[in-house]
Formats: structure tokens, C-alpha cells, sequence
């Protein structure tokens, strides 16, 4: 396996692994909390947004203008 | 048989009431419409900008100040707290991510070790790739104010 094959396979595994965590915490009784429901917890607080808003604009400029 | 008097409001169409203001409120859908519409709008627009120049930084910072501005001084919904169980899953992927992408940015810069915005290049550098990564992210960020 070539060093960029597995560098993919990481990434493509850590998706995998976020996406199975996200539906395990949809089901019943699940201790964890979807991903979207943990970030509305985030965004109840005013340092909460100004952290998840200045994330989502460096990623916007990171990946479609930098 | 007389009918039952009617002591709620029920079967009101919310769509219908009139407001304070006399002017009536957009149904959700009609809202959600609009919302979708302005995005893909605005994405068709600003993929026409390559990645690199200074129309592309002015596309992304059209939307994104006024989208931050909002989301922060937006008043937030009422939602309950994550718990430490949540926030320590959560927070342990955000860390696998960051460590994994420092890690390759640290690394050797060649193609053989390419970080995740190296990998989406060739993603990004076409149309159709574009407007897709416009939409993820003004539709995430419309999302993100919406919470």
C-alpha cells in the first residue's frame, strides 16, 4: 500500500467511524448525542458560537479561496 | 346534534394567522424553499470563481460575514446540554482529525503524504465540484444560524 493509499484509507476511516458514532447515538437509551445535537449544545453559549462560526468560515476560506 | 364548541385553536393554520403587524408569517416550507433556492443560487454564482483569486475570497466572505454575524449575536434556541460523555466522543474525533491532518502537514510536502484540502483539489478545481462545496458549506452554515 502506497503511503497516499493509506492516508485516504485514514481519512475514509475516521468518516466511517464519526458516521457510525452519529448512528449509534440516534438509537434509544445511547448514553452519546448526535453530532447535531451536541453542537446545538455548543451553540447555546456566546464563546460556543464565536468558536463553531470562526471554524465554519476558516473552513470556507481554507477549502474554496485560499 | 349540536357540534362541540370549539375551545382551542387546534386545527388553526399557523400559516393563516395575521401577525401584530397585520402581515402574515411565511409557512415553514415556503421559508425552507427560499432558504434552499438563495443557496443554490449563490453557489451556481460563486463556483464561477477559482480557487486562488480574490473573487473566490470575496464569494466566500460575501456569505460568511454576514452569516457569522448573524449566528453569533443570534439569540440561541433552548437546547440541552451535551453531556461530558458526548462532548468527550465528540471532542476525541475532532482531536483524531486534527492530530491526523497536522501530522500530514508537518510531514513531507509532496503528493505521496497529501493533506485533506490537497485530496479535494481536484475536487474543487472543477464547476460542478465547486458549486457541490459551496452548498455544503453555506447550507451547513444556514444550518448553524438556524440552531
Amino acid at each position: 500500500m502506497t503511503p497516499r493509499a493509506a492516508i485516504v484509507a485514514g481519512f475514509a476511516a475516521i468518516l466511517a467511524l464519526a458516521v457510525a458514532v452519529d448512528l449509534v447515538a440516534r438509537r434509544a437509551g445511547s448514553g452519546v448525542r448526535p453530532l447535531s445535537a451536541a453542537l446545538a449544545a455548543v451553540l447555546r453559549s456566546r464563546g460556543g458560537r464565536v468558536a463553531v462560526f470562526g471554524a465554519w468560515l476558516w473552513l470556507g476560506w481554507h477549502f474554496l479561496a485560499r | 346534534m349540536r357540534k362541540p364548541l370549539r375551545t382551542d385553536n387546534a386545527e388553526v393554520d399557523p400559516a393563516r394567522e395575521v401577525g401584530a403587524d397585520g402581515v402574515r408569517p411565511r409557512p415553514a416550507w415556503r421559508r425552507r424553499a427560499v432558504i434552499v433556492g438563495a443557496v443554490v443560487a449563490y453557489a451556481l454564482l460563486a463556483a464561477g470563481c477559482r480557487p486562488l483569486t480574490r473573487p473566490a475570497l470575496g464569494a466566500v466572505l460575501v456569505a460568511g460575514i454576514p452569516l457569522c454575524w448573524l449566528g453569533v449575536r443570534r439569540r440561541p434556541r433552548r437546547a440541552p446540554s451535551a453531556g461530558a460523555r458526548s462532548a468527550a466522543v465528540w471532542l476525541s474525533l475532532l482531536g483524531l482529525v486534527a492530530a491526523f491532518e497536522l501530522g500530514l502537514w508537518l510531514g513531507p510536502d509532496d503528493p505521496a503524504h497529501p493533506t485533506l484540502s490537497t485530496l479535494a483539489d481536484p475536487v474543487l478545481s472543477t464547476y460542478p465540484g465547486r458549486v457541490l462545496g459551496y452548498v455544503a458549506w453555506v447550507g451547513s452554515g444556514a444550518w448553524l444560524v438556524s440552531r
